[in-house]
């Protein structure tokens, strides 16, 4: 058995092992370097929000849930914190029962780090469950007839935040930060129909298949997972800021040339084990 | 006691944290019962939050509150409607909570008229691409060629009506399966690197948000007891496993 | 007339005239559930597809129809109109179904729990959290005392942020050990199709994170050369041959799920589902 028909046999349990080594360095350094290279995308998101009117007000939706929070919490943080920071008003509207939990504290503590106030500078409309695409059609014709409270049961039109936002003319722009394909509920039903921006955060798996959006420029701008958040954060000022976000980056990089390895190898010792007399014209080891 | 929980919640909910993910874990080790337990618990957990959510943050301010404290007795009928999910635990009326489902499912379909205009249409005319004109580059021009090629002949491949027998439909929905590849190669890509995002997620909490809490501890020598305590039970059971011969088995994937 | 009708069915009740109107509309509710329970199994399928249909039809008319139709001033669409309501009513019934999946769990670990079967233990350990959670949470949404309020908080917090969000995360974040499992294992160039998606797979992992831009970083930053950067031909892929494929894929969906959605408005559909007797 030659050196790589042993590496053929290799306990997986020692590549987990490997990887986790591998991801722990740069978190563990926590380097404040954000990435060079910002995508068009990414700063066509950044300049929709930026224009947004002041008199406007911005849905944040979110549909994420704990499950894909290493990468859709620093998509929806560097939100947040561009929107608090542009003084641009803003909604949460959170589709899943734990996110609504993990958005409201996102927000909350950038909220009081800035010196924002909950009620006048944002607000939190909770939990709400399905059917989509019947909430989005709703809110375009009568925002406050489909959310009438906030997380804690307060009338909207009682919080000056919200009590003037009537319809789909007081909505500056749709955030949508997901893990799943819901995206397209919104094209359809609210951004498409009234004209108005769609910012778009996916988490990495799905970003590939919203490219035809943007070029069709149904999606104003896109944040690709949490390597989008860390260009994000670089255009709003953090780029020397030891940030989750920027530590990923350089996780990921470490990772993906640690799997690139992996697969060559593999590649490489199933050719030369093939080539080996003992292999020829017997079984596959695949 | 209620005063120590509420001084400590933060670092009870960090070591709780931490526990549950190594517990998580240790089924890339072996399947073992500390892993089945907090299994049931994630599960236990997951549905009594649901119950609770639902109930504090949609039913109890949009149905129950409007009925009960403003009068609006119109909205029991919500709740006749809700009940009829429930019927598909009946073998004999089961076919009742079709109705509820058949409700639902109707006005999705009859969304698929705006679905299709409102999707499809601005791709369809994003699909005109100018590959010569003025205001044309050399590399637009490229990239729109490249562009009607890939979209040509992936959707030849895609087209099932009738059998790809003649030659040029058959060499065009081959490269098409080619350009598709790359496509795929992209959603792999991505896949990786999203994947890959969700374990750096866990063990920046364990590096960044626990470790620091782990040293703190450190300091206390009853931490200390513990902690030994619990590295000698672990190589008590390691030998013990080792002496009975038992084969642990590794999780498959 | 119609209007008067409509404005006093339709107006708050208090006190008396409240439990008199909500019995009654409970009643009426109870009455349709009984006929329904006794319809004939000859009309039950019927039932399903008007049902299935005129849901449909509301939010087809809603979109076909113009607002100049309507004999209405100033133009406008009436279903439009009621949209608001459609959206709360929808979710306020799509919210009971809540205990579908609870119930079951119940059962099951229920059933694991009173037979002291096999791993009862842990079925226990369902019972105990889902009521840990749910009760912590009740108590400090509706306790007045602020010192149960604020252990149930406490408690509220270890569980949602100790161990709730941790399992979910962490059960999630399992897949990437099978990736990396799959990467060595299962990943192999037998094929042109294989290599092309390989290489093209290499090419965006590298483009999409920093160390890409460092690889081909002696590359000058503009001219033609420049466009051998890794990051750049990675997001030319992404653009382009990628954008093209995804779109190809998009038009095939789209061709698919209309006549899907026909079919399902229309109960044209078959299968296990919609085939059963009823």
């Amino acid at each position: 058995m030659n050196v790589f028909e042993k590496l053929q046999t290799i306990d997986r349990r020692i590549l987990y092992l490997l990887i986790a080594v591998v991801i722990a360095v740069p978190l563990l350094q926590r380097p404040s370097r954000h990435p060079r290279i910002v995508f068009s995308e990414v700063q066509n998101a950044y300049q929709t929000l930026r224009k947004v009117p002041k008199d406007k007000i911005v849905i944040v939706s979110c549909v994420w849930g704990p499950g894909t929070r290493a990468e859709n919490e620093p998509q929806t943080r560097a939100i947040v914190r561009h929107l608090l920071r542009e003084g641009t008003r803003f909604v949460i509207l959170s589709w899943d029962q734990l996110g609504s939990q993990l958005t409201y504290e996102d927000a909350s503590e950038i909220s009081k780090e800035l010196g924002k106030r909950y009620g006048t500078d944002w607000v939190h409309l909770g939990y709400n469950p399905g059917p989509m695409y019947a909430i989005i059609r709703g809110l375009g014709k009568s925002f406050q007839g489909v959310f009438k409270v906030d997380r804690f049961g307060k009338k909207l039109k009682y919080i000056p935040a919200t009590r003037d936002v009537r319809d789909y003319r007081d909505i500056g722009a749709v955030v949508e930060i997901t893990p799943s394909g819901t995206v397209s509920s919104w094209i359809a039903y609210f951004n498409q129909p009234f004209n108005i921006p769609l910012v778009f955060c996916p988490t990495a798996v799905m970003s590939a298949e919203a490219y035809p959006y943007l070029d069709s420029g149904q999606l104003d701008g896109m944040l690709n997972g949490v390597i989008g958040a860390a260009q994000y954060e670089t255009l709003i000022g953090m780029e020397n800021e030891r940030t989750y976000a920027a530590a990923a980056s350089w996780a990921l990089s470490c990772a993906h040339i640690f799997i690139l390895l992996l697969i060559v190898l593999g590649n490489l010792g199933y050719a030369l084990s093939k080539r080996s007399p003992q292999r020829r014209g017997g079984k596959s080891i695949v | 006691m209620s005063e120590w929980l509420v001084t400590n919640t933060k670092t009870i909910a960090l070591w709780c944290g931490a526990i549950a993910t190594f517990a998580i874990y240790s089924v890339l080790y072996a399947e073992n019962r500390f892993y089945r337990l907090f299994e049931h618990i994630f599960i236990g957990l997951s549905a009594g939050f649901g119950v609770y959510v639902t109930w504090s943050q949609v039913l109890e301010p949009k149905w129950w509150q409007p009925m009960v404290h403003k009068g609006q007795w119109q909205w029991v009928f919500a709740a006749v409607l809700g009940s009829m999910f429930y019927f598909m635990y009946s073998k004999r009326h089961a076919w009742i909570s079709r109705v509820i489902f058949g409700l639902f499912m109707g006005l999705s379909a009859g969304l698929m008229f705006r679905d299709f205009y409102e999707i499809y249409f601005p791709q369809m005319g994003a699909s005109m691409k100018p590959i010569f004109g003025n205001s044309v580059g050399y590399w637009q021009s490229v990239n729109a060629i490249v562009f009607y090629v890939i979209l040509i002949s992936s959707m030849a491949y895609f087209f099932f009506s009738f059998e790809h027998e003649n030659p040029i439909v058959q060499k065009t929905a081959a490269a098409g399966r080619w350009f598709l590849m790359i496509g795929f190669g992209a959603i792999f890509g991505a896949t990786v690197m999203g994947r890959m995002t969700l374990f750096i997620g866990r063990l920046n909490f364990l590096v960044n948000d626990w470790w620091p809490s782990v040293q703190t501890a450190w300091r206390s020598r009853v931490f200390q007891a513990i902690v030994l305590s619990v590295a000698i039970a672990l190589v008590i059971q390691a030998f013990r496993v080792l002496l009975a011969g038992r084969k642990m088995t590794p999780p498959s994937g | 007339m119609m209007g008067s009708v409509w404005n006093w069915i339709a107006a708050p009740r208090y006190g008396w005239q409240f439990a008199v109107f909500l019995c009654g509309a409970l009643s009426l509710g109870c009455l349709a559930l009984i006929m329904l329970t006794s319809t004939p199994p000859r009309y039950r399928k019927t039932i399903v597809a008007a049902v299935t249909f005129l849901a449909g039809l509301y939010y087809a008319f809603e979109f076909l129809i113009p607002p100049a139709f309507w004999p209405l001033e100033p133009p406008r669409n009436p279903l439009s109109e009621v949209q608001p309501l459609v959206a709360t009513l929808t979710q306020i019934i799509w919210s009971f179904a809540l205990l579908l999946g609870v119930w079951n769990l119940f059962v099951i670990h229920g059933r694991a729990v009173v037979k002291r079967g096999r791993g009862w233990c842990n079925s226990a350990a369902f019972f105990i959290s889902f009521l840990a959670i749910l009760g912590a949470g009740l108590l400090k949404d509706y306790t007045q005392g602020s010192t149960i309020r604020k252990a149930s908080e406490s408690v509220f917090t270890i569980l949602f942020s100790g161990f709730l969000t941790s399992l979910d995360a962490t059960m999630f974040s399992l897949i990437a050990f099978y990736i990396v499992s799959a990467a060595y294992r299962a990943f192999r160039v037998k094929s042109l199709e294989a290599g092309l998606m390989m290489a093209a797979a290499a090419i965006i992992m590298l483009a999409l994170v920093p160390v890409g831009a460092e690889i081909t970083n002696w590359l000058p930053q503009s001219g033609i050369l420049s466009a051998l950067r890794v990051e750049r031909v990675g997001y030319w892929l992404l653009t382009s041959p990628n954008m093209a494929a995804q779109r190809a894929i998009a038009f095939g969906i789209a061709v698919g799920s209309l006549a899907m959605g026909l079919r399902i408005w229309l109960s044209l559909e078959r299968g296990n589902f919609f085939d059963r007797q009823l």
